[in-house]
């Protein structure tokens, strides 16, 4: 969410004696949401602008827009390629990543980012499926892992197009690479629009990073034993991402910059809400 | 792949055997037939290679090695002394004694004699020896092996080749050709192999650098009464040497590098690959590993929290500059400590110190990278941009600069910059031969002359 559109209302003044013609301009933000409703883990849907409220820093919002499935998806595969991922493994993610692209419709876009310690594009956001398919075919592991900057750059390719950006991120290592900090790509994540789910395989290690910017973005963390149903995984996520609603309000009665407190409910029903936590404005 | 050391090993006691002269030898007690097949393989081994003579000692298990640990302490003690009685082991742990049989102290004290038949102090056992030598084609072989040394250094031979012997086998002989280690991991050395961020495997400590490390404890330059390590520079070279390869190839062995730097205090050297295993072992790659590893009870890592981690970094550094204000590279290693503390204007101070455009490349490429971060952090983004760029002219294919610049600007809310910075980022090459990013290698760049270092330390004992 919290992709801005910037709006540049020019009103006409009266014309100055000097003769000359001054201008100003307003900026309002449109702020957007990415919310997924469910009651008893079902999903809920035929919700309406009039069912949601919306604070944005504690102060009530008027929400304007609220769309469903109708925004083409631009999905990221991000996965991680570095050397313990191999044998069954590898094809179990070449398979998950087949079987994901296999899901989408017509009109969304695709594309995929790799990481060992090298980050590499595999497919920019496209909808030839065919190609992306071609290259989910071509991946091997090795190397160290670059999970943070991998995860930057995926969530640079999300954003690079117009559309509703989903980053799905897969990798069964810690980071042993990267250039950039956590704290980073975290800093960034709460201004980008892109929501991002992962899946880690299970270790002593905590994925703390996955954790948390799967949750500053509204996204989902799994957490698996092993990859033979990592296609399952990956068709799920794209359900419930389909599932979900795009909220959109104009932010008015707070500060335009820094950080904002987002809080989503439903009104009169005790549905579980998910959704960011909040934005960085600004950016 | 990377390892860590966490302890020390602490070995059982035995009680004392007496021995008074010279007698008969136990060719059949296994024992010292390893350690006579030992000696043999010191002194036949070709430095800087996996012959047989290192392959024959590599396949050796973890518990005769141990042994073998012991039993050459005790022999170059009695190669110093003939007459000496009681072998009582002082290592990490309590003292303890060592109990031979009369012969086996008889054998020993035979050996020892011809190994230290250069001591004036032994002559006399020495002519004895000779005489027994004469009968024994193995003595023969083996006093013949001893006289071939340089005649003022003669009874360091088998200090020196013994050190390099293992020193070979640890370096050169792969894992996989290796005898089994058969020592329980509760000792209180453990090794800890991570593979791509995954603990692998925990073994007990390694024995080679050990008894490398042991063997030139007792090494006594010429004219010197008593051993005394810290006056011979081949000593203090192996150090050097070994310390680099140790960091070359991410083995953190703290106890090597601690008694290196006890016996060599003032060599800037030391001091700062000392830093540099605390600068790794705060970086988030062994930190996030540390906190998965699984260890057997009562077993706590020596590795602590980042920021101590870079703050002894900082003052092994720092005492790196005081014994030579010119080591480039410990200041630009200070420069990163102090950043990753945050102590970010002091980084920037001492990192504008080591610039040098006529300098290293490599050097140059982590200077204005940490730079630009040191930049970024003091809220001057321009600045910040500028040595990531000047980086990445510096090094074309290297991905960390153009990584830095997209996160630099997009942080900024400049997607658009952001996004043009990332796509030179997917226009790389994507093939690593055809890439070259320093970064990836930054904690094993302090030990890029390993080999060379190796090489000379190697060059005075190859064969002719």
């Amino acid at each position: 969410m919290t992709r801005r559109l910037l709006v540049f209302a020019l009103a006409a003044l009266p014309i100055a004696a000097t003769g000359q013609q001054a201008s100003f301009s307003a900026k309002v933000e449109a702020i957007r949401v990415d919310v997924l409703v469910t009651e008893n883990n079902q999903p809920v849907l035929g919700l309406g602008p009039s069912d949601f409220e919306v604070f944005d820093n504690g102060v009530p919002q008027k929400v304007e827009l609220v769309s469903f499935e109708q925004i083409p998806l631009n999905i990221v595969l991000a996965l991680d390629m570095s050397g313990s991922v191999d044998g069954e493994r590898l094809d179990n993610l070449r398979g998950a990543g087949v079987s994901l692209v296999g899901a989408l419709k017509e009109e969304d876009h695709v594309g995929l980012v790799t990481f060992s310690h090298l980050v590499t594009l595999g497919s920019g956001l496209t909808d030839d499926f065919t190609a992306v398919r071609r290259a989910l075919e071509r991946i091997n592991g090795e190397g160290g892992t670059a999970l943070i900057d991998g995860a930057y750059a995926a969530m640079s390719l999300g954003e690079s197009d117009p559309g509703r950006p989903l980053l799905i991120v897969f990798s069964d290592g810690v980071d042993t690479s990267s250039w950039l900090p956590a704290d980073s790509v975290l800093d960034i994540a709460k201004r980008s629009d892109v929501v991002v789910y992962a899946v880690a395989t299970e270790s002593r290690t905590k994925p703390e990073f996955l954790r948390d910017l799967t949750s500053l973005t509204g996204g989902r963390l799994y957490e698996v034993e092993k990859t033979a149903n990592l296609g399952a995984i990956f068709f799920k996520v794209l359900q419930e991402f389909r599932q979900r609603y795009l909220v959109s309000y104009t932010a008015t009665g707070v500060e335009q910059r820094g950080w904002h407190r987002l809080e989503v409910r439903i009104k009169s029903r005790r549905a579980n809400v998910q959704a960011r936590p909040g934005y960085l404005s600004g950016s | 792949m990377l390892r860590v050391i966490v302890a020390v090993v602490c070995l059982a006691a035995a009680p004392l055997a007496r021995a008074q002269s010279l007698s008969a030898a136990l060719p059949d007690d296994r024992r010292i037939v390893r350690l006579e097949q030992w000696l043999h393989a010191v002194y036949e081994h070709d430095p800087g290679t996996a012959d047989r003579h290192a392959s024959f000692i590599a396949l050796w298990k973890g518990s005769d090695l141990e042994k073998l640990l012991l039993d050459t302490e005790v022999l170059a003690r009695v190669m110093r002394n003939p007459k000496l009685r009681q072998f009582t082991i002082k290592r990490d742990g309590p003292a303890f004694e060592i109990r031979y049989t009369r012969g086996q102290v008889d054998r020993l004290r035979i050996l020892g004699t011809i190994l230290g038949c250069g001591v004036p102090a032994s002559n006399l056992l020495c002519g004895e020896a000779v005489l027994l030598a004469a009968r024994e084609p193995d003595l023969k072989r083996l006093l013949t092996a001893v006289q071939a040394e340089p005649p003022d250094d003669m009874d360091n031979g088998v200090l020196r080749r013994g050190a390099l012997l293992h020193t070979d086998i640890a370096v050169l002989v792969p894992e996989s050709e290796r005898g089994p280690d058969d020592r329980p991991v509760n000792a209180t050395s453990i090794l800890i192999e991570f593979n791509d961020g995954q603990q692998r495997a925990l073994t007990a400590g390694p024995l080679h650098w050990a008894i490398a490390r042991m063997l030139l404890d007792a090494v006594k330059p010429a004219g010197l009464e008593r051993p005394a390590p810290e006056r011979d520079e081949m000593v203090r070279h192996w150090y050097q040497a070994t310390a680099s390869w140790l960091l070359a190839n991410e083995h953190f062995e703290e106890t090597h590098f601690d008694r290196g730097r006890e016996i060599f205090p003032d060599d800037a050297l030391l001091q700062f690959f000392s830093g540099t295993v605390h600068e790794a072992q705060a970086g988030p790659r062994v930190q996030t590993m540390i906190r998965g590893a699984t260890l057997p009870s009562g077993v706590t890592l020596g590795v602590k929290s980042a920021r101590a981690e870079f703050r002894q970094a900082e003052g092994f550094f720092r005492r790196a500059l005081e014994l030579d204000p010119r080591m480039t590279e410990a200041r630009l290693r200070l420069g990163h400590a102090l950043l990753m503390q945050e102590h970010y204007a002091d980084a920037a101070t001492e990192l504008r110190k080591t610039l040098d455009p006529a300098g290293d490349p490599l050097l140059q490429f982590y200077t204005v990278m940490f730079l630009g971060a040191a930049e970024e952090a003091l809220g001057k983004p321009a600045e910040a941009a500028e040595w990531y760029s000047s980086a990445s002219k510096l090094y074309p294919t290297s991905q960390s600069p153009r990584v830095a610049l997209s996160a630099l600007a997009r942080r900024r809310g400049d997607r658009d910059g952001a996004w043009r910075s990332m796509q030179q980022v997917f226009a790389l090459p994507n093939d690593e031969r055809d890439r070259d990013d320093p970064w990836w290698t930054y904690t094993q760049q302090q030990g890029r002359a390993a080999d060379l270092m190796l090489e000379n330390v190697r060059l005075p004992f190859l064969r002719k």
